[in-house]
């Protein structure tokens, strides 16, 4: 066992790490990185172990050994415990509704899933931690996926990233069309318009969004 | 590659690009479309200094009817005429390289295209977005200003509250009678790209197919829907028997119902416009009717006996007042009613008769907030002229709210424009009427007998349109002809299929046609068309024809008993009988209204409406239908050259949102004499970029203003303009806040030389600091430091800010505190300097009189300014004192030039460390004690200054001794109603209307006598205003030589309709 294996590691949380994806490539569960006292600053900062920020720090407990019994001379199963992850998105319309029975196709690393979205308008299916990239076709829209790249919502990259998927945004926006997006945003939930990510806009969008 | 081909090149525009979500594994994602709606947006207007804020106004036509009509257009290749015309370039480079043959084929086009907006089935709802925009975060700019934009908006069901414009929340209206407001936020915006994908419409399609077109006259050569019914039909041989047509063969033909209406009507009012002729012609020798009806009782109401009190008595029973147009005396004061239509701009021009001759701007708010209580109820009984001073939605919005005028004759600049002004045109066109657009440069001009339009000059929407000068004293000589070398030019032609029809009519040859039908082939094809429609259902054709025929046979049978209304009717119904007494009436009235040749076009046009109304028709129609059958006027004529004018005339100048400096006849010497005038750009003081240029704002006769800048240029010695910083050895004549002003800028300049390339700025920051540090503080001398500072674009921004922050310590009196002045004072100081000015100017209040007096010390060879000033004072003061202002004033301003050559000795400011931005705030100083000592506003003494040193003084000579006229009309105004009105202007350091600036520019030029438009407004603040409010006549009383009596509104009432009205004045 190495020196890290025994006494564990820090991970520099870099562009579409999350728990999940760093618990897999550890070997670790989730929860076991997550729930880790070490970790206890992030847990406050991050309140989601799925949105981490780039640079974020975790620490990567060591494998706890463990021990079982064999007789030689036979041929032995071993299966290690992983957790698979979710996507799921939820598709809505122009004002809002969601969208049911809705035809799509995703495509994640090199496996192809059909299906219909339920009656809340979701697509939602098991996927690998570690998948980065996934691909979504809807009626005549083609949606390249980044996983796991949602930044924090109180980090302007989530904040653009959010307002793209509402609509709100263009990805090559300018910081003026942040201004726009946050004030049609406020503008349409009912919020004070001040145009500015304040702390009750970045709530409702993160409720909105659901992440 | 064609053209076409080319055209069609796909470029990307931004809200097409494949979005990329970034989604988070394992908890819910959310993707949702754009939420907004998606426009095509024309810039119709930017308001605001260079610097902004920006107030910005986008006609908006929604994309996808857009882009579905060019579908359509692409599918019957009227795209294809369209790219062809524009061959890849800009629209207007392609206009102004197209030959007649290209201007008809896309005149058709366009044709087509404006026909869309006639029918309620096939027109787009329109929208109105207004917004404040930030400058410098988009590639917006003034020359954007009429194009177009693709917009995403945000849009919300929710009342917009003022706070929330100042946050960035735009006002969503729509162009319609109901009027719908929203609150949107601008989600997106991008220019059109002259090249786009598919789907999308190009900026120069999108220009193409707004601009008004002509087409070269009489010509149908490009498969233009033929107007058979107006050229006489197929029939040259005149028997015009084969004209048959119904309602029903209209509806079978597969159209739909506006389109079956349209045509039906055209081709009534074509049948019905030759019965009308037949019947004029018939009548022309013999005495008409109108003459035998006076013995009988009056067919049309008579002039009604309310009459303005304002002249003299004339020994008949009357008054003598001016005839305004036509001939003979009238019973009654003609004026120029100017209506309370909220936020825009609405004119009559009101004849001897009390007929309104024409409207002069068709607005009404587009902000219903400032809409009066109740939509004035017009008149239009006298088949007024409608005049747009420029195409802008406020100034002709009335014609989407009324289809009242649609059956008239509309006279508008050609000027690019969005889809409202389309839709009027169309209504306009489908209903009747006419509109004829005024291509023609500057210099041009039209006369009429109540005075003249020009073209005027400037490069954008507001500055290039049309002024009105309209006669109120009426010289006998007056309307003048042309000077010799004026010239008919083709500068005017009407639009449309309606228009290009009709302007064939004058040909030869069409006259000719139009000229054959006899009477009893009219009658039986009135008839015919009349019984075989829906429209006239209870009537069989026969019974028409034999009603039409027994009625052509008793006028023509000229026997008096069948020349009395009642006969005729009489005559009719033995033939209809007497179950339809509504129809006998209705073929009586359309008869005698054509017979009526006393008559006006209009009243012939309503008598003959009304009796189709007694029948149930779509009022949408009337005029389409009759119309065509009594108007024959021949078309408009614009002249080339500089209009002519008669100097012992008065006119009062209508301005629509012109600069005065783009109205051609304000820069002759001298102009013609204005004694009334409405405010431009509804008080603004900016317009189209440049601000209100006082220069060429005429002098008000026989006020002070006139006769100080006569005087100050009359002494002899031009005066320039003085630099008064020696005013601060004199401290006992000047004003406290002069002097803290003066010193308050020698603290800016010392402790942030930045500020000193910026005069200005810095005049205006003296006068905030004064503000700050006096009461009462001489509002007069605020407004004057901001007039100046805004004379330097550059810093207008900043000297706004400097103008609220001096307004809002104003409202603080004597109470302002440092603290005050900092918290008001934020924006308009840099921060380093905000800090410390107060301290400094104080300080340097107690210390400069010691080092001044130190300065003038150490300088040998110095005048003996104290002497002569302090002799000078006293002469003025004496003038006053004893009444003779004028004399004072004009002695006031030759003090001013003594002063100037004292201060401009140059080691004087080397001394005392005064530079330039200094001697700019001492210039207040300088003119504050002059009008002081003169008794008078410093705006008169700075305008008196300013118009001789600049020459302008010609136009003060000649009316300095005319009788005084003063009154201005303010057609708008700023602040709330019941709480949930705003207006975007409502910061005047935003250009408000009136802004106080402009205000001050008018004042010094003698037009302090304020009248204000909109009843809606509160007119408050430093706006503030205790003038009358509500619709407003400027005119002139010739009985007196005066101005009409303040004292007494007019009581208007129309001797036609009975509309009344109260002006003040």
């Amino acid at each position: 066992m190495s020196d890290a294996a025994s006494s564990g590691q820090t991970v520099v949380v870099a562009d579409g790490d999350c728990i999940s994806s760093i618990a897999a490539a550890a070997g670790h569960l989730p929860a076991t990185i997550w729930d880790d006292p070490a970790n206890r600053e992030l847990r406050e900062t991050r309140a989601n172990p799925n949105v981490l920020l780039p640079g974020d720090v975790v620490f990567v407990p060591p494998l706890r050994p463990k021990s079982v019994s064999c007789a030689t001379g036979r041929v032995h199963r071993f299966r290690r415990k992983a957790i698979p992850e979710k996507l799921r998105v939820q598709l809505l319309d122009r004002d809002g509704a969601p969208r049911p029975g809705v035809l799509y196709r995703v495509t994640v690393d090199t496996s192809t899933v059909d299906g219909e979205t339920d009656d809340a308008g979701y697509v939602e299916l098991w996927i690998s931690p570690r998948a980065m990239h996934a691909t979504l076709v809807v009626d005549d829209d083609e949606f390249p996926i980044r996983l796991g790249s949602l930044d924090p919502v109180d980090a302007l990259t989530g904040l653009r990233a959010r307002l793209v998927n509402l609509g709100y945004l263009e990805e090559d926006a300018d910081d003026d069309s942040v201004r726009r997006g946050v004030l049609a945003f406020q503008l349409n939930e009912g919020l004070e318009l001040t145009g500015t990510p304040d702390p009750a806009t970045l709530a409702r969008l993160v409720e909105c969004h659901g992440t | 590659m064609t053209i076409a081909q080319a055209s069609k090149k796909i470029s990307k525009t931004p809200w097409k690009k494949k979005r990329h979500p970034v989604l988070a594994r394992g908890k819910k994602n959310t993707l949702r479309p754009q939420p907004g709606d998606d426009f095509y947006g024309f810039l119709s207007r930017i308001e605001g200094p260079p610097e902004g804020p920006w107030h910005l106004r986008f006609e908006c036509t929604p994309r996808e009817w857009m882009e579905s009509v060019w579908r359509e257009m692409d599918a019957s290749g009227d795209a294809d005429v369209v790219r062809e015309f524009l061959g890849g370039r800009p629209f207007l480079e392609a206009f102004a390289a197209a030959d007649a043959a290209a201007r008809d084929r896309i005149a058709a086009v366009w044709d087509r295209f404006v026909m869309r907006f006639a029918d309620a089935a096939t027109a787009p709802r329109l929208w109105i977005f207004e917004m404040w925009w930030e400058v410098g975060t988009e590639e917006l700019n003034v020359d954007r200003l009429s194009h177009w934009f693709a917009l995403k908006l945000v849009t919300v069901d929710k009342a917009v509250e003022p706070e929330d414009v100042w946050k960035g929340v735009g006002v969503f209206i729509s162009t319609d009678a109901e009027a719908e407001e929203r609150a949107a936020a601008l989600l997106k915006i991008a220019l059109v790209p002259e090249l786009t994908e598919k789907d999308e419409v190009p900026q120069g399609v999108l220009q193409a197919l707004h601009f008004p077109h002509t087409r070269s006259e009489g010509t149908d050569s490009d498969g233009m829907e033929s107007m058979a019914v107006e050229d006489g039909g197929d029939d040259p041989d005149g028997n015009g028997r084969d004209i048959d047509f119904t309602m029903e063969e209209e509806l079978g033909a597969g159209q739909n119902r506006g389109r079956a209406i349209r045509h039906f009507a055209a081709k009534v009012a074509a049948v019905l416009r030759r019965f009308g002729a037949w019947l004029v012609d018939l009548l022309t020798p013999r005495p008409f009717f109108w003459a035998v009806s006076a013995t009988e009782g009056p067919r049309w109401p008579l002039l009604a006996p309310a009459e303005y009190h304002g002249s003299p008595p004339n020994g008949q029973g009357g008054h003598l007042v001016n005839r305004m147009s036509g001939v003979g005396p009238g019973p009654h004061q003609p004026f120029v009613a100017i209506y309370d239509i909220g936020q825009g701009c609405c004119s009559a021009i009101i004849n001897r008769e009390w007929r309104a001759e024409a409207y002069f701007d068709f607005g009404y708010s587009v902000d219903p907030a400032y809409a009066p209580a109740n939509q004035p109820n017009l008149c239009f009984c006298s088949e007024p002229y409608i005049i747009l001073s420029h195409w802008d939605f406020d100034h002709y919005r009335m014609s989407l709210l009324t289809d009242a005028a649609d059956g008239l004759r509309w006279i508008a600049p050609r000027q690019l424009y969005g889809g409202p002004a389309v839709q009027c045109i169309a209504n306009v066109s489908a209903r009747g009427g006419e509109v004829w657009m005024w291509d023609q440069a500057p210099p041009s001009y039209m006369p009429f007998g109540w005075g003249f339009l020009e073209r005027c000059t400037g490069g954008q929407t507001n500055n290039s349109g049309l002024a009105a000068w309209v006669c109120v004293r009426d010289d006998p000589v007056n309307p003048p002809v042309g000077p010799g070398a004026a010239v008919a030019v083709n500068g005017i032609a009407r639009i449309g299929r309606m228009g290009s029809a009709r302007t064939a009519r004058h040909t030869v040859e069409m006259q000719r046609r139009t000229q054959f039908a006899g009477h009893q082939v009219a009658a039986e094809y009135t008839a015919a068309a009349l019984g075989g429609s829906r429209l006239w259902a209870p009537l069989t054709s026969q019974r028409c024809a034999r009603a039409a025929n027994a009625a052509a046979q008793a006028f023509a049978g000229q026997n008096p008993p069948y020349q009395m209304p009642q006969n005729i009717v009489a005559a009719i119904a033995n033939v209809i009988g007497p179950n339809h007494p509504q129809h006998c009436a209705a073929i009586a009235n359309a008869c005698l209204a054509v017979l009526n040749a006393g008559a006006t076009r209009r009243q012939r046009a309503a008598a003959a409406a009304g009796a189709l109304n007694a029948l149930a028709v779509d009022p949408a129609h009337y005029a389409g239908i009759i119309e065509g059958a009594v108007r024959d006027d021949p078309p408009p004529v614009v002249y080339a050259g500089a209009a002519p004018f008669v100097a012992a005339e008065r006119y009062v100048l209508l301005t629509g949102d012109a600069n005065f400096s783009s109205i051609p006849s304000t820069a002759l010497q001298p102009p013609p004499s204005v004694v009334g005038v409405l405010a431009m750009h509804h008080g603004s003081n900016l317009s189209d970029g440049e601000f209100l240029n006082a220069d060429r704002i005429p002098f008000a006769p026989g006020t002070a203003a006139a006769i100080a800048a006569h005087d100050a240029r009359g002494g002899g010695t031009l005066i320039q303009v003085p630099h008064a910083a020696v005013g601060l050895r004199f401290q006992a004549d000047i004003t406290h806040a002069a002097r803290v002003a003066v010193v308050a800028v020698y603290a800016a300049v010392r402790q942030q030389p930045i500020v000193s390339p910026f005069p200005a700025i810095a005049a205006g920051a003296a006068a905030a600091v004064a503000a700050a540090v006096r009461a009462p503080l001489d509002p007069a001398l605020v407004a004057l430091a901001a007039t100046m500072a805004f004379e330097v674009p550059a810093e207008t921004l900043t000297a706004g800010r400097i103008v609220e922050a001096a307004a809002a310590l104003l409202a603080l009196g004597g109470a302002a505190t440092d603290d005050d002045l900092r918290r008001h004072a934020r924006g308009a100081f840099p921060a380093a300097l905000l800090a410390n000015i107060v301290a400094t100017a104080n300080a340097l209040a107690q210390a400069r009189p010691a080092n001044i007096g130190q300065a003038f010390a150490g300088l040998p060879g110095a005048p003996n300014a104290e002497l002569t000033f302090i002799a000078d004072s006293a002469g003025t003061a004496a003038l006053a004192a004893n009444g003779q202002e004028a004399a004072a004033l004009g002695f006031g301003v030759r003090l001013i030039g003594k002063l100037n050559r004292i201060i401009q000795w140059p080691p004087i400011f080397q001394a005392v460390g005064i530079g330039t931005t200094a001697a700019t705030a001492a210039t207040l100083a300088a003119i504050a004690v002059a009008a002081h000592n003169a008794g008078l506003d410093p705006e008169v003494v700075e305008s008196a200054v300013r118009a001789a040193s600049r020459g302008r003084h010609v136009g003060a000579t000649a009316v300095r001794l005319q009788p005084q006229a003063r009154t201005v009309c303010y057609p708008y105004g700023v602040s709330v109603r019941n709480n949930r009105g705003f207006h975007a202007y409502a910061r005047h350091g935003n250009f408000g209307h009136p802004h106080p600036l402009a205000i001050a520019k008018y004042e010094a030029k003698g037009w302090t006598v304020r009248l204000n438009a909109c009843a809606a407004a509160q007119h408050a603040g430093v706006q503030g205003s205790n003038a009358p409010r509500g619709h407003i006549a400027l005119g002139w009383d010739v009985g007196n030589d005066a101005p009409l009596n303040n004292q007494q509104p007019i009581a208007f009432a129309c001797p036609v309709c009975a509309n009344a009205f109260n002006f003040q004045c």
